[in-house]
């Protein structure tokens, strides 16, 4: 009994051992970091993040690689928008493998929840979080490659308002750091067209049945309905209009433009307008040639995340060779001078680490999503 | 408008009643609140989209029958191995133990099935007829015909055959029903069976309406049980009023008051019906007040 | 094989000071701070461990309370611009009412009713957080928090704050054990094994309740506090249904109730998971399985190791009780029990028998307690119908009748467990119906229950113990920082308890977890238990059910020690052969009414009391009567 437990208590020493001196293995290539939700509800995303890196990967090595070297990445779970997996993950990459790059965390919760500890300067992280927010906390070493809340929702509600010839408009989103942060600047874009929406609503992470919502928005006379929600939910939302037959058009956030969202809404979607950083659709070259390889290289379809960090790579390597040097002030001062033609922009960051400043204006045309404009922002908007 | 949404409100209200009646039978049979419900109701939806419909290709009737019956063999199976053994736990082991089970049950859905949510047409596919402008989707009218059909079947087995003395006994006094000859195993087994199928018939129902994810029974099970507390701890035509009342009024004030509070508005009627009428809207007998 | 309890203090020491070795070893700012993140949880935890595993009170919304904590920490820094020391007790504070507020709902809800409460609490509190943003800061969280720094422990966060967390938590779990071994844990245990006999015991379950869950919430507060002062970030992702999950995990992990275990479950469940990276798919399942598992085969999970380990500092794991296997009850103890129920009984009855030659027995002296008019429905049943008597002072009254008679009711009834519809009872002149059972008992009426109801899992002597006036009133601050007057109180206590359990012989028994007795010796503990604060009035519930010769030979010759010093006992016997041997009056109830009074004799020739027993036919001096109550049926809650 006694020995059994003193074995027990042995054995739990040893655990503590391997994690106070197992980590930080040291490897021959450049590493850098990536923390992107590999479990959990947000798994998906993370998949199509890793594709994309290491699609980049393998160009950039075949390219001859960083400094000289080959490059490779560490990827660390962050299970998405959970603030305590999220500060693991940086603190593993940041302290444990002590990476000068990370690409990620993905979403605005866990950048801000990691913030605090990265921004001294230990590293640098090259994110897609699109809340407003990610870039006005005073870092200096965080870098947005995708538009902002701010730059999509007034994209679309221009192009709306210009277009769509719709004066009653309601909105509708999703109540986490995504949606409420989207439908504020959604709003604040409306405001200053001097439009007053009808109506506007909001859902939970996770809901189902959006009758209430579109009944409310119906009832106040809604033509068109800006949506700010995830692609599952947006699916939902536009098959029960329908369903109702509310006879009102959509339009919102990237979601709508995504495969997830296109194949779970089917015929639902058409006509479906969106604010898209990425879109396979794009004539340019690169992109082209982004889709054809990806689509051979993981016989799926490219979508915006996958180019997003597969561009975040590309962006890193670079900046690296540019700086000559693996240490991140250096990195920094490179990518705030860097030019840099991407999948998603030109990219061209400003002082507080906004590098882009286009984004695409969508319509789902036959199951596909089909290029309306491209909208350039002036860098210092 | 709100004709429209006290329509989808009754809806998901007769879905909630289904669980709440799976939560009454193991409740008056097993003494056991199962927080697990919400998991079987998931799991089903994924036994019958993903392996019956999608994997084997079969029709809805086929498809819904194999995944009922899975869920029964499944239930069973749980009801020997896990739930027997907590019966003679206090309450919080219980509550604790099925509250772990229910998290395993939902991650095993996402290990075997995958995080990508999946679509269902339903057996009628996606259309709706009007109905003095309320519009009523095929599969509302379905979810309707079976509820209905289930409460009346169980109803008149309950009251013309022997089954529901036999609940019954074995619930009063268990070792007094063994020794009457009443199978005590097999009524626990076939209850908690039964209560799996109604998760089942939940499960199936509300795929076509929403999609197939790992999340989408966790609240219903939860809400399951608040119907039933509301409906009366344990009595059987509370637990379908209770669904019913609980569906209707939290889409009612979602529309009038505020949407974003829903889930909050369903459990607010909990906490009223809690400090008001405990005993709930039909009291049974035999009620827990612990 | 025994280890001796310095050794397991000085393996106690080994584990603390190696938990304070990593930042000092090179242990790399990632480690250190999943680490942290553990101690943090570790506190919150605990207080899950407090309301759920010590007090019963299931509480599966433990992250909205840590919620609360940190958002108040972090609005009274960032709005108020309070330093941290002044934020952290404010947090305390409002989340400490907002517990007290949790407790006080748990007096109406309780069981699977309050689980699914505090559940749906905290979804509550983190739609609400989400939503209010003017306030809170919404989805994107509070997020200009300053960060605690101290710079003179290292450069990053992680290793200033490191030696600070360990070291607060280990002072609160130190607290946490001393107050479990203390006055105020033991009432939380008793009213997780039994809160019904918790209450006729004095304890009063509505305080105990109310602070078991103000102690909860202070743990959340703390822990949230820490968390805001680490990170400097809060969001209500960090406080959703899910969290609540994961510190449930600690706790069962930890051993449903071990306060060490619940520190060595939080390691885990912070820990666990980094070590696995790369297989996170299956441990969440695993864990889930684990849950389950680890409650039906072993309950006691890590806390096995903790509680070996803390044995030093744990009443019911003190000697060395806790390293010998289980004792099991077998026959040849049931024969060795026997003979010293006889020794003892025989020793008494000569003591009693010297006592009477040089003095004779007190007579009785007026009237201790009056029943008037006391009437008892359940629902439409009627139990007890304008039922009068009185116990006098100094007597041993019998209190008989057959089955569903309403003796057990009419005992409830007094003990204030079941207070009756109408009607009053009075001990010596005062009020006591109407009165909750913990206040009668203060005022001096004790019970032993018909079906044993010991508190399985504390020893014999804590069991005693918590029914003695001295530690009655202490409140769980005295008690648990253990002021000069609370430990007097506690001596004071732990000496009469050991004298009651002289007194009814099974002092040999003291340190031994009650769940390990016998039937009999529960019996000797309840009786212990019930003089132990010498009561004014001793209600016994057919104290003599279900015990064998010896021991009923020694109750009997207990009992008449007691009256001849001075005790007044109120005994309930359907068995009147016993009854005669034993009382000095005896009063008759059948089918709810009061029917015959007196001394044994005449009671016994009373042919409506013959009757009674036989049948009831004779009729002769009443009217026609109401149906016969049920006494057994599901709405008494105390059955015969």
């Amino acid at each position: 009994m006694v020995n059994q437990d003193k074995r027990k208590l042995r054995d739990l020493t040893c655990a503590a051992a391997l994690v106070v001196f197992g980590a930080g293995i040291a490897a021959a290539d450049t590493m850098l970091g990536a923390s992107a939700p590999m479990t959990g509800p947000r798994a998906l995303l993370g998949h199509h993040f890793q594709q994309g890196v290491r699609m980049a990967i393998a160009e950039v090595n075949a390219a001859g690689g960083v400094l000289g070297e080959p490059v490779d990445v560490i990827f660390a779970d962050d299970q998405g928008d959970n603030p305590n997996f999220a500060l693991n993950a940086m603190s593993k990459l940041k302290d444990s493998d002590r990476v000068p790059v990370v690409l990620g965390p993905h979403f605005s919760v866990a950048q801000l929840a990691t913030m605090k500890n990265y921004c001294d300067g230990t590293l640098i992280s090259i994110t897609g979080a699109s809340g407003v927010p990610v870039t006005e906390q005073g870092c200096e070493y965080v870098f947005r490659i995708r538009g902002n809340d701010n730059l999509q929702a007034q994209a679309l509600v221009t192009y709306a308002l210009e277009h769509l010839g719709v004066e009653k408009i309601g909105v509708l989103y999703i109540h986490d750091d995504f949606g409420k942060g989207g439908s504020e600047r959604v709003l604040a874009a409306l405001e200053a067209a001097g439009v007053e929406p009808v109506s506007v609503a909001s859902h939970n992470p996770h809901d189902t049945d959006f009758s209430a919502q579109l009944n409310t928005l119906k009832a106040a006379g809604a033509e068109l309905v800006i949506l700010w929600t995830h692609d599952q939910e947006s699916a939902l939302i536009i098959r029960q209009a329908q369903q109702y037959n509310l006879g009102m058009k959509f339009a919102g956030s990237t979601s709508l433009s995504q495969p997830t969202f296109i194949e779970l809404a089917g015929p639902a979607a058409e006509g479906v307008i969106s604010a898209s950083d990425f879109i396979a659709d794009n004539e340019d070259a690169d992109v082209q040639a982004f889709v054809a390889k990806y689509r051979e290289t993981y016989n799926e379809e490219p979508e915006l995340y996958a180019a997003t960090y597969y561009d975040s790579l590309r962006l890193a390597a670079q900046a690296i060779n540019d700086a000559g040097s693996l240490e991140p002030a250096a990195i920094r001062d490179a990518l705030s001078k860097i030019e840099y033609d991407g999948l998603l922009a030109d990219y061209s960051c400003t002082a507080t680490g906004d590098c882009n400043h286009q984004t695409n204006i969508v319509e789902i045309r036959d199951g596909q999503p089909a290029m309306l404009t491209v909208v350039k922002f002036d860098k210092s908007e | 408008m709100l004709a429209q949404v006290i329509v989808s409100g009754l809806a998901m209200g007769a879905i909630y009643a289904l669980v709440a009646l799976g939560h009454a039978f193991v409740w008056k049979t097993m003494n056991i609140v199962n927080f697990a419900a919400g998991e079987f109701v998931t799991f089903s939806a994924f036994i019958f989209v993903a392996t019956f419909i999608n994997g084997f290709n079969l029709n809805f009737l086929l498809a819904a029958f194999f995944a009922a019956a899975v869920m029964a063999a499944l239930g069973a199976a749980f009801s020997r191995i896990v739930f027997a053994r907590l019966q003679n736990q206090r309450v919080f082991v219980a509550i604790i133990s099925t509250v772990g089970f229910g998290l395993f049950l939902k991650e095993l859905a996402r290990i075997i099935y995958g995080p990508q949510p999946l679509y269902y047409d339903g057996p009628f596919g996606q259309g709706a007829v009007s109905l003095g402008g309320v519009m009523i989707t095929y599969q509302q009218i379905l979810i309707f015909g079976v509820a209905i059909t289930i409460m009346v079947g169980q109803y008149l087995v309950l009251r013309y055959s022997m089954l529901g003395k036999v609940m019954r006994a074995t619930a009063l006094d268990r070792e007094t029903a063994a020794l009457m000859g009443i199978p005590v195993n097999a009524v626990l087994a076939g209850t908690f069976a039964y209560a799996c199928v109604l998760a089942a018939i939940a499960g199936i129902l509300m795929a076509p309406l929403f999609f197939v994810t790992t999340e989408m029974g966790t609240l219903v099970g939860l809400k399951g049980f608040v119907a039933m507390i509301i409906g009366g701890f344990g009595s059987i035509p509370g637990a379908i009023l209770g669904g019913l009342l609980l569906g209707f009024s939290e889409n009612t004030a979602a529309f009038l008051i505020s949407a974003t509070y829903k889930d909050a508005i369903a459990f607010l009627v909990l906490l009223i019906f809690l400090v008001i009428r405990p005993e709930g809207l039909i009291p049974e007998a035999n009620a827990d007040r612990a | 094989m025994t280890v001796s309890m310095t050794a397991r203090k000085v393996l106690l020491a080994v584990f603390l000071i190696a938990l304070a070795l990593p930042p000092f070893l090179g242990a790399n700012s990632y480690v250190l701070q999943v680490l942290n993140l553990s101690f943090i949880y570790a506190i919150a935890a605990l207080g899950i461990t407090i309301a759920t595993g010590i007090t019963g009170l299931i509480v599966l919304g433990q992250a909205a309370l840590m919620g609360v904590g940190g958002y108040s920490t972090g609005l009274t820094m960032t709005v108020l611009g309070w330093p941290w020391w002044l934020a952290m007790p404010a947090a305390i504070v409002i989340t400490g009412l907002a517990g007290a507020g949790l407790g006080l709902l748990s007096m109406r809800i309780k069981g699977h009713y309050l689980a699914i409460t505090t559940l749906a609490l905290n979804e509550i509190f983190r739609v609400v957080v989400l939503n209010e943003s003017w306030l809170t800061g919404g989805p994107f969280g509070l997020r200009d928090i300053p960060v605690l720094r101290v710079p003179m422990l290292g450069t990053t966060v992680s290793q200033q704050l490191y030696l600070p967390l360990l070291i607060i938590a280990v002072l609160i779990y130190a607290l946490a054990i001393r107050m479990y071994g203390t006055t105020f844990g033991r009432r939380m245990r008793a009213i997780r094994d039994d809160d019904l006999a918790a209450e006729t015991m004095g304890v009063n379950s509505r305080r105990v309740r109310v602070l078991a869950f103000v102690l909860c919430s202070i743990a959340g507060a703390i822990g949230g506090s820490l968390y805001v002062l680490t990170f400097g970030f809060i969001s209500p992702n960090n406080f959703a249904l899910f969290e609540s999950i994961r510190m449930v995990l600690m706790v069962v992990i930890g051993g449903l109730g071990s306060i060490g275990g619940t520190f060595l479950g939080a390691l885990v469940v912070t820990g666990l998971p980094e070590m696995l990276r790369g297989i996170e798919t299956y441990y969440l399942a695993a864990f889930g399985l684990g849950t389950v598992v680890i409650l039906l085969t072993v309950p006691r999970g890590m806390g096995v190791i903790a509680d070996w380990v803390l044995a030093p500092w744990l009443p019911e794991a003190r000697k060395s009780q806790a390293d010998q296997p289980v004792k099991q009850f077998k026959a040849e103890d049931q024969e060795a029990e026997d003979a010293r129920a006889v020794a003892v009984a025989e020793r008494l009855r000569a003591e009693r028998e010297a006592r009477a030659k040089s003095a004779p027995a007190p007579e009785a002296r007026g009237t201790l307690l009056s029943v008037e008019n006391a009437s008892k429905k359940f629902g439409g049943v009627v139990a007890l119908k304008d039922v009068s008597f009185t116990v006098q002072q100094g007597e041993i009254l019998g209190l008989i009748g057959p089955n569903g008679s309403g003796k057990s009711t009419m005992i409830n009834a007094i003990s204030g467990i079941a207070p009756i519809t109408s009607g009053r009872i009075m001990l010596e002149g005062k009020e006591i119906s109407g009165q909750p059972a913990w206040n009668v008992h203060a005022a001096g009426i004790s019970r032993i229950f018909q079906n044993v109801r010991v508190w399985g899992s504390m020893t014999v002597l804590e069991n005693v113990m918590i029914a003695h006036p001295a530690t009655r009133d202490l409140d769980v601050l005295r008690s648990t920082f253990g002021a000069r007057s609370a430990n007097a109180a506690e001596d004071e206590a732990r000496v009469a308890a050991l004298e009651a359990l002289s007194l009814v012989g099974i002092r040999h028994l003291a340190d031994r977890p009650a769940s390990d007795l016998s039937f009999g010796q529960s019996r000797l503990v309840e009786i212990a238990r019930g003089i132990v604060n010498k009561p004014r009035l001793l209600l016994l519930d057919e104290p003599g059910a279900g015990l064998r010769g010896g021991l009923i030979l020694e109750l009997a010759e207990i009992l008449k020690d007691l009256r001849d010093k001075g005790m007044t006992i109120l005994v309930v016997e359907h068995r009147i052969k016993l009854v005669v041997e034993m009382c000095d009056r005896i009063t008759v109830l059948n089918l709810g009414e009061k029917i015959a009074e007196g001394s044994a004799e005449s009671v016994a020739r009373d042919p409506v009391v013959v009757d009674a027993y036989l049948g009831g036919k004779v009729e002769r001096r009443r009217p026609a009567k109401t149906p016969a109550p049920d006494m057994t049926g599901p709405a008494n809650p105390i059955t015969n």
